[in-house]
């Protein structure tokens, strides 16, 4: 098979997991909870992201898909009196409708083009929930949204979503979900689909490969996780409002992933978490965020184009590099590295990875 | 719906018109000779219209000078992005999108912390109101109007009768043809960087006086030069200058008879159907 998982790995990701479960062991300090929160949400949008981007196309309209699924939740439970239980996976089923239709359309066009337009769909939505008060709340949104039902398993324990540790677990349980979803897909004959098409998309479709209805299923499937996370996002806040889903939204999810690295799912967990949490610090400095955000995105793509993730190999093939005279310094990015993935996805090939559909 | 009506929203259309166009071209030429998108391209209209801010409005410099020297800041602003940033992303048509957005943070969050996020105005260059026909137009506008003709019309005149020119077009034509030509085609990016650039500050000194301005104001005519840019085609002038028209008459028409809601929604509507029908835009070349 492709890639062994060996055991350092596997037990280095149990340990992590369990980990992340015990946390509120340790502390119930709301504002340690409340960033890990964003953290996790931030993950899941990354891993949304990460799908996406592995079959070349870049959507800058994430945001979007989180809206839609927030909106729905919302409205699901308000109006409809649907439980939020129901709501939140109708929430992803939602977002990934929308993404199919607009999908089916869109991804046939080169992936600029592609990328264009999901901003300009990003946009447009908002638009639709600014002006549309009487479903939507308009700019001031829809408040008092509630919370999710307490979970009752009879004669044993009750969970009421009144503190943020339910929360916490919630979201802890939605990103792992993301992310054993996307690790299935790596291996699965999809995932490999995806990447075939990333590399080198004519190929693909000599090989058989229906490129647009794979494109469109990464598309849906970012879509989804981007959907959850809306609905959660809305019954956290309790509030949803146009201005969480703004273009920025999607360029930080964009920025989570990218900045991560894309050759393994463990880059958009790192970005998601890395990039949540160092924020926080910068409270100080509000105003700036974006800015550093910005600054953030240019420079690791001209220093470290293959994301935080490939740090290690970079760090290592440097070494090798001194160690040789004259450097003979493996910095290919392409190629077998110190990470078991086989074929390594990347954002700046240097061959035209946007073909046309 | 009244005869004047209608010719007053044409006039208003002609104007949103051009000033699409004159974004729309400076996009197209800088993906026809670089292969990149720039989505900083709105904040360089916005660094523009505070150039006039500033200039014409607070220091009292010319009208027609201010014009002149936003062109120039941010023609050579253009110049250091190309050149610092923008050459490494050569048809990296991903990485492009990615660098460009972050650029575009950076200089909307740097305008942000320098100018202030609130409007600021910027006074007319042109009082005075003009009437024919049932329709009523600033001279301001009847202005922008003239001069956005007058710098389509020299950069038309540049690309067809300038060698130089000349050598733009090929260059968007074929790269490496170019190259074996004899083509500098590092300058040709260059300078392809600085026109479009120029232009975008343009629109931005002309947008001054009639809308308010404040570091936000570069991202919706960027997504509707975007519009303009795929309906025309890519890398295609003349498809800019017609779907400069189209969107801003679409805007015009759709904002006065229903609202300007609806006017977004029809312009992305039509973008998408003419994606649909020919993708490479009505201009664009089929690859």
């Amino acid at each position: 098979m492709r890639n062994k998982r060996s055991l350092p790995t596997r037990l280095a990701w149990l340990v992590l997991v369990l980990v992340l479960f015990l946390v509120p062991l340790l502390t119930t300090r709301p504002y340690y909870l409340h960033i890990l929160i964003m953290a996790g949400i931030g993950v899941t949008l990354a891993l949304g992201m990460y799908v996406i981007m592995n079959t070349g196309q870049l959507s800058l309209g994430h945001a979007a898909f989180m809206g839609i699924g927030g909106y729905t939740s919302v409205l699901l439970v308000t109006r409809a009196g649907l439980s939020f239980w129901l709501t939140l996976p109708l929430a992803g089923i939602g977002a990934a409708i929308v993404a199919i239709a607009f999908g089916y359309i869109v991804l046939r066009m080169k992936g600029i083009y592609f990328s264009i337009v999901t901003f300009a769909f990003a946009e447009i939505c908002r638009l639709i929930w600014e002006r549309w008060k009487g479903l939507f709340g308009g700019v001031t949104g829809l408040s008092n949204i509630p919370r999710p039902d307490p979970i009752t398993v009879p004669g044993l324990l009750e969970i009421q979503f009144d503190s943020r540790v339910p929360y916490y677990y919630l979201i802890l349980i939605i990103a792992s979900v993301a992310a054993v979803i996307v690790h299935g897909l790596q291996r699965s004959r999809t995932g490999m689909a995806f990447s075939a098409i990333q590399s080198a998309d004519h190929l693909a479709a000599s090989l058989g490969i229906n490129i647009l209805w794979y494109k469109v299923l990464a598309f849906a499937i970012g879509a989804f996780f981007a959907g959850l996370a809306g609905s959660f996002y809305a019954h956290y806040f309790i509030y949803i409002s146009p201005e969480f889903f703004t273009v920025w939204q999607s360029i930080h999810a964009l920025a989570y992933a990218v900045i991560g690295g894309l050759a393994n799912p463990i880059g958009p967990v790192i970005g998601g978490f890395v990039l949540t949490i160092v924020p926080e610090f910068m409270r100080h400095w509000t105003g700036f965020e974006p800015l550093f955000f910005g600054a953030i995105l240019i420079l690791v793509m001209l220093l470290l184009p293959d994301g935080i993730i490939s740090l290690p190999r970079r760090m290592s093939s440097l070494v090798v590099g001194f160690r040789s005279k004259g450097g003979r310094s493996n910095t290919q990015r392409t190629g077998p590295g110190t990470e078991a993935v086989g074929v390594r996805p990347r954002v700046d090939a240097g061959d035209d990875n946007i073909h046309q559909g | 719906m009244t005869g004047a009506m209608l010719f007053q929203t044409l006039a208003n259309g002609l104007m949103l018109a051009f000033l699409y166009m004159l974004i729309a071209i400076g996009l197209t030429l800088i993906f026809g000779i670089m292969n990149i998108v720039n989505f900083a391209h709105g904040e360089l209209l916005m660094l523009g219209a505070f150039a006039a801010f500033y200039f014409f409005g607070m220091w009292g410099v010319n009208y027609f000078a201010t014009l002149l020297i936003a062109m120039m800041l941010v023609g050579f602003l253009g110049i250091l992005i190309e050149r610092g940033l923008l050459r490494h992303f050569q048809a990296k048509p991903l990485g492009s999108v990615i660098v460009t957005v972050g650029l575009l943070m950076v200089l909307q969050t740097a305008a942000t912390l320098v100018f202030g996020p609130l409007d600021k105005p910027v006074p007319s260059a042109f009082h005075g109101i003009a009437r024919f026909l049932g329709v009523v137009i600033t001279h301001q506008r009847l202005a922008t109007i003239v001069f956005s003709v007058a710098l389509i019309g020299g950069l038309y005149l540049f690309l067809q009768r300038t060698k130089t020119g000349r050598a733009m077009r090929a260059t968007t034509q074929d790269n490496e043809a170019a190259v074996l030509q004899g083509i500098d085609v590092g300058r040709i990016r260059s300078l392809g960087m600085f026109v479009g650039c120029a232009l975008a500050a343009a629109a931005g000194v002309f947008m001054g006086p009639i809308f308010y301005i404040n570091p936000f104001m570069g991202l919706p005519p960027l997504l509707k030069a975007f519009a303009v840019v795929i309906i025309g085609g890519l890398g295609s002038i003349p498809g800019a200058i017609v779907g400069g028209l189209i969107i801003g008459f679409i805007e015009s028409f759709g904002s006065t008879f229903v609202d300007p809601l609806m006017a977004s929604v029809m312009s992305f509507a039509i973008l998408i159907l003419v994606l649909v029908i020919r993708p490479s835009g009505l201009w664009g070349h089929a690859e």
